[in-house]
């Protein structure tokens, strides 16, 4: 989980800007990751973020834009439990997010 | 030729046709928002995202190229997700701040509804940016509304060649920032809007009118400054006009304005506009006119009847007392084409005199003149798009182009860009064309025709002249030599100042990038040697063989809106209408057998005659259209004494002028956006101007008020006119006034309203209702057979500095106003921008003279007379040379210009004179 959200934040500050998905979905992306490891996050966001990785993948200009969804759709499909942990349970269960602002 | 299906429609492209083009020629609306047909495709949207069968994911149509057997599908469920998710996106950081905007043109609005979403339901809640955070007084800056499209970037650098918006930041943090993130005035914005016009989300809109929501009805009319002839659409709510849009209809502009025509329309609802008919209180105390004309008493309202009695009475009065050729009858190139028509049939029909002439003999007579003596037809020879796409080199020589033909001026920045175009200028000034030139020759004012010769001098000695075209389609080659040899490259560079080297390079640049065209204006026309220098011209391009093709030609700008169009209509001393000469005894009879009368054949007195000979006693009253002579006039303190002198004077005009303090009786007539008729851009096409709004107070059409003057003074006897086909001034509107123009122009004959609200594009010569119009003269075959090559012959300008008056001043305008500034004074975003007459002088003269911080202004003295304005120390002028402009009455560059006038066409020198210069 804080993996994806190191990766994302790569690829928002990388994103040129030129194309809508990447210039603003990478942005939005983090914004909910960030949520989630200060122990704000709700299950839609992983519905939101889910959206947001395939539309990075279909709808951005370039590469860069094109794999910044792929952390997020790994972690959903292989980490999931460890996610859900961060919003149901209010914990990290390895110990890394503040899981507070 | 390509073959695809677009969602099962098979599809015949072009092989560089993109996917969305291939789209639009089969009706196939795929969305797009980054993308404008005007501006090259930038693919940063991806609203346009389309699938194509077999391709690894989705493609953009507007940047995709069609390859064969392609099998594509625009719409589908998973293309509308992808779009309301690219669409969602936007909104999310869309912020409204609640101003009342123009919805209708929001395409993110659009497509947003298209495909299900209320954009108020998406859009975001939080203000990222301040709004209106740019003090450009006409544009709108709210970067809450931005979608980074960049359609503006590429609008500024594409369409205006001017480079004011780029893409700050990256990633989320990018915005759209003027030059070095600064003002967008600091960052060289010209104001003319392009960016506006593109933007697709109203993140910039138009600052005078931001608050006022959508039209209630938009009318395409043409823009009423300059001869390029824009169209656009006037917004009408209530019956006024509140904003001017493009209309990519535009056969001149397309979507492209200037400042002027997209800003500089709210004169038309100034409370100075003329509303009533004034008449002096003299005249209606039955007084004589007392000599000064402060003692003629006020102004009185009265009605139309009292007025225009009046005005027939007195012109009755001058015509049988003094004879006819007492009387003047000064028409209006702001005028239309019917207005004018009425004006020089009032003159020869209704008065019987010659006298009819307007402020074309002030800026183009001697091109008229000039390329009416060399070639038979005294326009502009080719269209501006076809030298934008054709043209390999243009020379500019006398025209500040893109101040004064703006979107002429743009066009040809875009063909320096885009095409490679060798661009040439030559000028005394280093005006702003200079930075897309490859060459910038700054000779002397007045020595244009020593510089022109010795281009002619060398091309001749390298061999360089297009021998069969001077053979087959010229003649008189031989004196011409004659007089070339006398402008050797030595003799001329001593004479223009232009080092021998660059005169052969010039020629080198013109001859290996042909067909060159050449474009001129005032800088050419206003000289004592005005006819000449358009021989000279016309001649350079006989030599290279530069006429009858594509992309080639002279092309003389012409200043007004309609100046074009008043020359065509017969207002001028020695033609009629279509340039059918006074003096020619088939076209008199044939006008006295339209009009019913008989005709006089002696070539009338012109505006700069008519005005100086009030003081023999030669001109008694003067019936002036819509003109300013108090102002554009030279030596503007003899003019106003002989305005003085008159004994009558009606002027029928929309404001109270500098030339109204001397009329007898002042007529109100109606603006562009209140009048149905055409004008005749510089590129000969006829175009509809269209009634928006309705005349304001008791203002009248200026057709009506014509008409109305003749019938009285016809039924005031004294001059007999009988039922002739065209004797009447009945006219039910101005189209039926057309109709006649067609009748007894040539040129114009398949020329009708009808035809033009049809949509058809037409340039003169249009003989015939089924004739498509001529955008190329003389293809084949000069208008008057062979091309005459005439000898230019270099003479001094009539006044040179000496050490009394040791500064050469030279006059224009600047893009902000317009002429006498009467209605661009009248804008108070133009006067925000430039308020005041500035005098160009350089810094070698400002340190000389003593120019500081805080001793800024100018003292400047002629033999006629002195003003004083601020300076403005730039290097656009050289040492020893001053400009200033004629817009602003208290520091009026024509109090100090010079009434010498060209022999033949009567053009004054406006572009040199003699003065001095101190600091105050
Ligand atoms: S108004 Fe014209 S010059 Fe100014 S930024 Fe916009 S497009 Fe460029
Ligand atoms: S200001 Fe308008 S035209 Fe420019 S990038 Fe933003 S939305 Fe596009
Ligand atoms: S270029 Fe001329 S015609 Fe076009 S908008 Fe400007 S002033 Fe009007
Ligand atoms: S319209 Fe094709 S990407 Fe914007």
């Amino acid at each position: 989980m804080d993996l994806a959200r190191v990766l994302i934040n790569f690829f928002r500050v990388e994103s040129c800007g030129k194309c809508t998905p990447c210039r603003i979905g990478t942005k939005r992306a983090h914004d909910l990751l960030e949520g989630i490891s200060r122990g704000k996050g709700t299950l839609e966001d992983l519905d939101s973020l889910q959206a947001l990785s395939q539309e990075l993948l279909e709808l951005s200009n370039c590469g860069l834009g094109q794999t910044a969804g792929t952390p997020i759709k790994d972690m959903l499909a292989y980490f999931r439990a460890e996610v859900e942990a961060h919003i149901r349970l209010g914990i990290c269960p390895v110990g890394v997010c503040p899981m507070h602002d | 030729m390509t073959k695809l299906t677009i969602n099962g429609i098979e599809i015949e492209a072009e092989s560089n046709w993109t996917i969305l083009k291939a789209a639009e020629h089969a009706d196939i609306t795929i969305p797009t928002l980054c993308y404008h047909k005007d501006l090259s495709p930038t693919g940063a949207c991806r609203m346009c995202l389309v699938s194509v069968k077999g391709a690894k994911g989705l493609v953009t149509a507007c940047t995709t190229p069609v390859s064969e057997g392609m099998e594509i599908q625009t719409e589908n469920e998973a293309l509308t997700s992808s779009r309301q998710s690219v669409l969602k996106l936007l909104l999310s950081v869309y912020h409204d701040k609640g101003y009342k905007p123009d919805e209708t043109d929001n395409e993110l609005f659009q497509w947003a509804r298209h495909y299900g979403l209320d954009p108020y339901a998406f859009m975001s809640s939080k203000a990222r940016y301040e709004v209106d955070s740019d003090p450009n007084p006409f544009i709108f800056v709210d970067m809450n509304k931005c979608i980074l499209c960049t359609r503006c970037v590429r609008a500024c650098s594409e369409i205006q060649g001017r480079f004011v918006w780029g893409v700050s930041e990256r990633g989320f943090d990018s915005r759209i920032v003027a030059g070095m993130d600064e003002d967008m005035l600091d960052a060289r914005c010209e104001s003319c809007g392009a960016c506006v016009a593109y933007c697709p989300t109203g993140a910039l809109s138009l600052k005078p009118t931001i608050n006022i929501g959508p039209a209630e009805k938009k009318v395409t009319t043409t823009c009423n400054y300059c001869g390029v002839g824009c169209q656009f659409d006037l917004n009408v709510i209530d019956d006024k006009v509140v904003r001017v849009t493009s209309n990519p209809a535009a056969p001149a502009n397309g979507m492209h304005l200037c400042v002027k025509g997209r800003f500089g329309f709210s004169f038309v609802h100034h409370s100075d506009r003329l509303t009533k008919p004034l008449v002096r209180e003299y005249l209606l105390k039955g007084e004589a006119r007392p000599a000064n004309k402060a003692d003629r008493g006020n102004w009185v309202e009265t009605s139309w009847d009292t007025a225009l009695d009046i005005v027939a009475d007195k012109l009755v009065a001058a015509r049988d007392t003094f004879g006819p050729d007492s009387v003047g009858v000064l028409s209006s190139a702001k005028c239309t084409n019917e207005e004018n028509y009425l004006m020089n049939k009032f003159g020869r029909q209704v008065i019987g005199t010659n006298n009819v002439d307007h402020c074309a003999r002030l800026c183009h007579s001697s091109t008229v003149a000039g390329l009416a003596t060399a070639l038979g037809s005294g326009a502009m020879t080719n269209p501006m798009n076809d030298i934008y796409e054709n043209a390999n080199s243009i020379l500019v020589i006398g025209s500040n182009t893109t101040e004064q033909h703006p979107v002429f001026g743009a066009k040809m920045r875009q063909a320096v860009l885009n095409r490679n175009v060798q661009l040439v200028v030559a000028d005394p000034r280093r005006i702003e064309l200079c930075e897309f030139a490859v060459m910038h020759i700054q000779q002397k004012p007045g020595t244009d025709i020593a510089l022109i010769n010795g281009l002619v001098n060398i091309i001749l000695e390298k061999g360089y002249e297009d021998k069969s075209f001077i053979e087959e389609r010229t003649e008189n080659f031989d004196d011409f030599v004659e007089n070339i040899k006398k402008y050797p490259p030595e003799k001329v560079s001593q004479i223009t100042g232009v080092p021998v080297s660059q005169l052969y390079q010039a020629v080198e640049i013109m001859v290996k990038n042909a067909p060159l065209a050449v474009f001129w204006a005032m800088g050419i026309t206003q000289h004592t040697v005005g006819v000449h220098n358009v021989f000279a011209l016309a001649d350079l391009q006989m030599v290279l063989g530069n006429f009858g093709i594509p992309g080639s030609g002279v092309n003389p700008l012409r200043g007004q809106n309609n100046v074009q169009g008043a020359c065509d209509m017969g207002c001028l001393v020695n033609v009629y209408p279509g340039y059918q000469a006074v003096t020619v005894e088939a076209a008199q009879q044939k006008f006295e057998a339209a009009w019913g009368t008989t005709l006089s054949n002696k070539v009338g007195r012109t505006v700069t005659e008519l005005i100086p000979d009030v003081i023999e006693g030669k001109t008694k009253a003067l019936y002036i259209l819509g003109e300013n002579p108090a102002m554009t006039d030279p030596d503007s303190n003899h003019v106003r004494h002989c305005l003085e002198e008159l004994d009558f004077m009606v002027l029928q005009d929309i404001f109270p002028t500098e030339t109204s303090a001397y009329a007898d009786v002042l007529l109100p007539g109606v603006t562009f956006a209140e009048k149905t008729g055409t004008y005749t851009n510089t590129e000969r096409k006829v175009q509809m101007v269209r009634q928006a709004i309705s005349e304001r107070g008791d203002a009248r059409q200026d057709w009506e008020i014509t008409a109305v003057i003749a019938k009285k003074v016809i039924a005031r006897g004294g001059r007999e006119i009988n039922e002739a086909p065209y004797s009447s001034w009945d006219y039910a509107d101005s189209g039926e006034i057309m109709a006649e123009v067609a009748a007894l122009t040539p040129s114009y004959g398949g020329i009708s309203h009808q035809r033009l609200n049809a949509g058809e594009v037409l340039c003169w010569p249009c003989p015939d209702p089924t004739h498509p119009g001529t955008p190329i003269l003389h293809i084949g075959k000069f208008t008057r057979g062979k091309g005459n090559l005439i000898p230019a012959i270099h003479v001094d300008p009539s006044e040179l500095p000496d050490k009394d008056y040791p500064m050469m001043l030279t006059t224009g305008r600047v893009i902000y106003h317009w002429h006498s500034g009467e209605q661009t004074r009248r804008v108070k975003e133009l006067l925000e921008i430039y308020g005041e007459a500035l005098i160009e002088i350089s810094p070698e003269d400002a340190a000389v003279i003593g120019l500081n911080e805080e001793i800024n202004k100018v003292k400047v003295t002629s033999r006629r007379g002195e003003i004083i304005a601020h300076a403005w120390v730039t290097n656009r002028v050289p040492e020893g040379l001053i400009y200033g402009n004629f817009h602003f009455p208290e520091s009026n560059i024509n109090y100090l210009t010079k009434a010498a006038l060209d022999p033949i066409a009567k053009i004054p020198e406006y572009k040199v004179s003699a003065v001095k210069i101190v600091a105050v």
